[in-house]
């Protein structure tokens, strides 16, 4: 299911450090985004700055895909393989030009084909564990710390970006990270 | 998934897809409506969360999953908790008890294809989730970087959070519910 053994020159063959890469992304995302929120509860009109806005657009794009999942970028493949259509019939000598290149990646013989059946399940299988740690643990904890958050500091749009940020980039690596977690180790390559 | 609804004591058949599909579409038809509702009653100041107990009523009575009755089994797979207590004549009268008996057992728990089926249907809604929460935080980064860009909108700010805060959590709620019950192909009716 991990589409590669190193990442970032680090190597990801193994659990355990499978493991502290995701233990080291949910931290460093959640300091990153408590000193950001703080430093623009201090001077709210920082962010009317391109460059203020262009950092924290550009970090926040890194946290988003720094796992994989939705392209060609990070430890996970693409995690929506199964979207690809059936190639339908055509006459065989019109056939590479017709088939766009996820259709090819799809087709069974093509050696780049994305997810397995395996895959698909293991993926299915994380979606589901993320939806219920979203909803039983995450989403009760977001929605008491925005209450109280509020009820201590009035200004309540400030609350709200973070609050929400981090909602996004649960929804979109908790699976991610999940898979990470649980996947034994993998066989050295050649 | 049960072929069968039992609302208030009457037996409806749900196995053909097409029944599951309009009670997919009446169910947030309505929801929708309350929404809007609430909205023009109190600008959903204390009627709000009316909109998020009919989402749970909805759960429990029509589409289960995560709530005991409706059509989709327990994603837990659990026996619902037995009560030793006798039931509330309420719930007799409105015929809303249904005591789970032994030989029942099995019938709450999915076998495998079911269980493949409950996943596919939680990634699916996962994907569709990110996009009220994604609107609360564009709208929210947009008031505080230039709030001119969102100046002409007729609602305030933070009713325009709470309502797609409310569309989120009712999504989060129904939605694998939904689409198990919208894509599940005809079933064999038990009536």
């Amino acid at each position: 299911m991990i589409a590669r053994q190193t990442y970032l020159g680090i190597s990801i063959r193994t659990r355990r450090s499978r493991r502290r890469l995701v233990i080291g992304y949910w931290l460093t995302v959640l300091v990153i985004m408590a000193a950001a929120s703080y430093a623009v509860s201090l001077d709210p009109g920082a962010l009317q700055h391109w460059w203020t806005l262009l950092a924290i657009g550009g970090l926040y794009g890194i946290a988003l895909t720094f796992l994989g999942g939705y392209g060609q970028i990070g430890p996970m493949p693409d995690l929506s393989g199964d979207r690809t259509p059936a190639p339908r019939w055509v006459p065989i000598e019109a056939a590479d030009a017709l088939l766009s290149r996820r259709a090819r990646a799809a087709h069974p013989e093509h050696p780049a084909s994305p997810l397995d059946e395996r895959d698909l399940c293991l993926r299915d299988a994380a979606h589901f564990q993320a939806y219920r740690l979203t909803r039983e643990w995450l989403l009760p904890l977001l929605i008491a710390a925005f209450i109280v958050f509020q009820y201590i500091y009035p200004r309540s749009q400030f609350v709200a970006i973070p609050v929400y940020a981090f909602l996004i980039l649960v929804i979109y690596n908790l699976p991610q990270s999940l898979i990470l977690w649980t996947e034994p180790d993998m066989e050295a390559s050649e | 998934m049960n072929a069968e609804l039992i609302f208030f004591g009457k037996r409806v058949d749900m196995a053909p897809r097409h029944r599951r599909r309009t009670l997919v579409i009446l169910l947030y038809a309505s929801l929708a409506v309350l929404m809007a509702a609430c909205w023009f009653l109190t600008h959903w100041r204390g009627t709000g969360a009316y909109v998020f107990f009919a989402a749970l009523i909805a759960c429990r009575l029509f589409l289960g999953g995560y709530y005991p009755g409706g059509l989709v089994k327990p994603f837990n797979g659990k026996v619902p908790h037995r009560s030793e207590m006798p039931p509330s004549l309420l719930a007799l009268k409105l015929h809303v008890y249904h005591p789970v008996l032994a030989a029942d057992e099995a019938s709450y728990r999915s076998d495998e294809r079911e269980l493949s089926q409950h996943d596919h249907a939680h990634y699916l809604a996962y994907q569709a989730i990110i996009f009220p929460v994604l609107l609360v935080w564009l709208l929210a980064s947009f008031r505080i970087a230039n709030p001119a860009i969102i100046a002409w909108l007729a609602m305030p700010p933070d009713a325009i959070y709470y309502g797609l805060s409310l569309i989120a959590v009712t999504m989060f709620l129904t939605l694998p519910q939904a689409v198990l019950l919208w894509t599940e192909p005809d079933m064999d009716s038990d009536l």
